[in-house]
């Protein structure tokens, strides 16, 4: 009695799948309601290997809404066990190389399939927390197209609302005094409301190596240059 | 919809072609292990990405997946990134990855779906930037984000208006902390006069809270409607309130993974015998003091930072947690039986008294009625609240 629906991937392989299954998907649900299914339905951005996966992700999910539709009509409350057993199969779905998870998600974008999308959205966003910058760009290979100086910047205003414009006048000044290591490349103050903490000092030295110059008399350079407050 | 690259969405047959002529125009001594697909990739054009055998063999024109994906998706798992981040950090590190993350970590719908953990702000960490941070956030429409600045704004940098305004728009997105803060201004007329009081206000913006199942409105609710306060008497009705916060602090400590902490703390009490945290105590049934709101923890530690409530001899609520400060002189009542402590809310006295001024509270000048004092503190155990003037005196 269920109707099959044709889909055909870009790359030419023809699958057939239950109209619930296909309805699963907003796009083709509005295609087959507008009369446009006949034939088949072209998908020219899905590959195969993508569209099998969607097709898999779609039909576990109808199963379960119909095994829960059930339960409900039975007035059996316990949908606890189903709920997680779905849960651990979404994970284990998930659990495929980078490519695949954002061919996923473009496929479950293209074909509106807001479950799928959820979960493939979470699971990027699941590896990125936890992760330093530096790893992040490593996971994704994003290439850094923040300069040295640019970088800086940010950490400063992130952390202190200040430029760094002020502070790295105040230390070619001290560094001519001091001859500080070539390691060294910034430093900047953090101000907390009540006075100045400590200089924070990039690049992994620390302000002890500055020839001398505490951190405490960093800070008052700053202040008598007068170029901060 | 366009993607870094200008494409809409990549098209498979095109790409791969132009994949194999950047391979093959690229670095000479990458390994080429898998040019033996080549033939398959016609068919599974993404099957070994060029990104990752790159990243093995340390090339530099791979490509990152990132960029073909369209700002809107990227937004999409920002957002979500925000919705789980667990502290400010993460949203940080995520903004210092590139200039596009960056931009588009900033996006309006990013910042609208940012956590209550994420916008736990130090009072030791704040600055400019913070204070950008949490506006940006207000904008867009995080209602935490208005809650937290709003009582920043009002407490801490004393702008009154501003910090009102903001914990309006919150208390309309229907945020029950945010009403309870405002209920709590207008009690007190907090920012005005004594005249600027609205006992009535106060109640309705308690009682909407209290349908949300906020805890502290409950209580207070009930206490109003037990002494008459803003709303006509009904003792009934206020003690049903009363039992319904207790019932509802238990249900939220149940619920919540800190059972196991709790069931250590019972056995803490046990032994310790007098140091307890105790809630329902007229009921026997312990439960551990709830958790503190980042925005009450922020005010009560820039207030201890700068020693106090501010000049003139301006008080803090007695209840630690709190960490509201008076905002004109003798605004906050205080415990008619000893004197020694002040409240800004009866939820924050009927708290401190069940978690420490039970044992420590003593009337200091009522030598003479020892009998009647030891009545009253009798009588206040058994109905589970403290002594207290009815709604009179300041002073």
């Amino acid at each position: 009695m269920a109707e099959k629906i044709i889909l055909k991937s870009s790359d030419g392989e023809v699958f057939e799948v239950e109209e619930t299954v296909a309805m699963e998907s907003q796009t083709i649900k509005h295609m087959i309601e507008d009369d446009c299914a006949g034939n088949g339905i072209p998908l020219p951005n899905v590959t195969s290997k993508i569209l099998s996966k969607v097709i898999e992700y779609c039909k576990r999910h109808v199963e379960a809404s119909a095994a829960a539709a059930s339960k409900y009509a039975a007035e059996d409350s316990s949908s606890k066990p189903a709920d997680n057993e779905l849960k651990a199969w979404d994970e284990e779905f998930v659990r495929v190389d980078q490519a695949t998870l954002f061919d996923l998600i473009l496929a479950a974008n293209y074909l509106n399939i807001k479950g799928l999308l959820d979960l493939t959205c979470q699971t990027v966003a699941d590896m990125i927390k936890g992760k330093t910058p530096e790893e992040i760009r490593k996971t994704f290979n994003i290439k850094n197209d923040f300069t040295p100086e640019e970088e800086d910047e940010m950490k400063v205003r992130l952390i202190s609302g200040k430029s760094t414009k002020h502070i790295a006048v105040v230390w070619q000044s001290v560094v001519k005094a001091t001859e500080p290591p070539t390691c060294m490349r910034l430093v900047f103050v953090m101000e907390n409301g009540n006075g100045w903490l400590p200089a924070v000092v990039t690049s992994g030295s620390r302000a002890s190596a500055f020839g001398g110059l505490g951190e405490y008399n960093c800070l008052r350079c700053c202040l008598a240059y007068g170029l901060l407050r | 919809m366009r993607t870094r690259r200008g494409l809409c969405y990549p098209c498979p047959d095109s790409e791969s072609r132009s994949k194999e002529a950047e391979e093959r125009a690229g670095s000479v001594g990458r390994k080429r292990s898998w040019v033996g697909e080549e033939s398959g990739r016609r068919k599974r054009p993404r099957a070994a990405t060029p990104a990752e055998e790159g990243a093995a063999a340390g090339g530099t024109t791979a490509e990152s997946f990132f960029d073909n994906l369209p700002d809107d998706l990227v937004v999409l798992i920002l957002s979500k990134l925000s919705h789980s981040a667990s502290s400010p950090s993460d949203l940080v590190r995520i903004l210092m990855v590139c200039k596009r993350l960056n931009k588009l970590g900033m996006n309006p719908l990013v910042l609208s779906r940012v956590s209550a953990k994420a916008l736990a702000i130090r009072a030791k960490n704040w600055s400019d930037a913070a204070h950008k941070f949490l506006k940006q956030c207000a904008d867009a429409g995080n209602l935490e984000a208005c809650y937290i600045l709003g009582m920043i704004r009002f407490y801490c940098l004393e702008n009154r208006g501003s910090g009102a305004s903001l914990m309006a728009r919150a208390a309309i997105g229907l945020h029950a902390a945010a009403m309870y803060s405002l209920a709590v201004i207008q009690f007190n007329g907090s920012g005005g006069s004594k005249n600027d009081k609205d006992l009535r206000a106060g109640v309705a913006l308690c009682a909407r809270a209290a349908t949300l199942g906020h805890v502290d409105a409950l209580r207070e609710l009930g206490h109003c409607l037990q002494d008459g306060y803003g709303v006509r008497q009904n003792v009934a009705e206020g003690r049903r309130f009363l039992v319904q916060a207790n019932a509802q602090e238990l249900a939220a400590v149940l619920s919540s993974t800190a059972d196991a902490a709790w069931q250590a703390h019972r056995h803490h009490r046990l032994s310790a015998g007098g140091a307890a945290c105790s809630l329902l105590s007229d009921f026997g049934c312990n439960v551990p003091a709830p958790e503190a709101h980042p925005a009450n923890r922020f005010m009560a530690d820039w207030f201890a930072m700068r020693g106090g409530a501010g000049g003139d001899g301006l008080r803090m609520c007695s209840h630690v947690g709190c960490g509201r400060p008076e905002t004109r002189r003798h605004e906050f009542r205080r415990c008619s039986v000893c004197g020694a402590v002040n409240y800004c809310s009866r939820a924050c006295q009927a708290l401190h008294w069940k978690l420490a001024h039970k044992v420590e509270c003593a009337p200091m000048d009522r030598w003479l009625d020892a009998p009647a004092a030891v009545a009253a503190i009798g009588g206040a155990a058994g109905g589970g609240a403290p002594p207290e003037n009815g709604t009179g005196a300041v002073n």
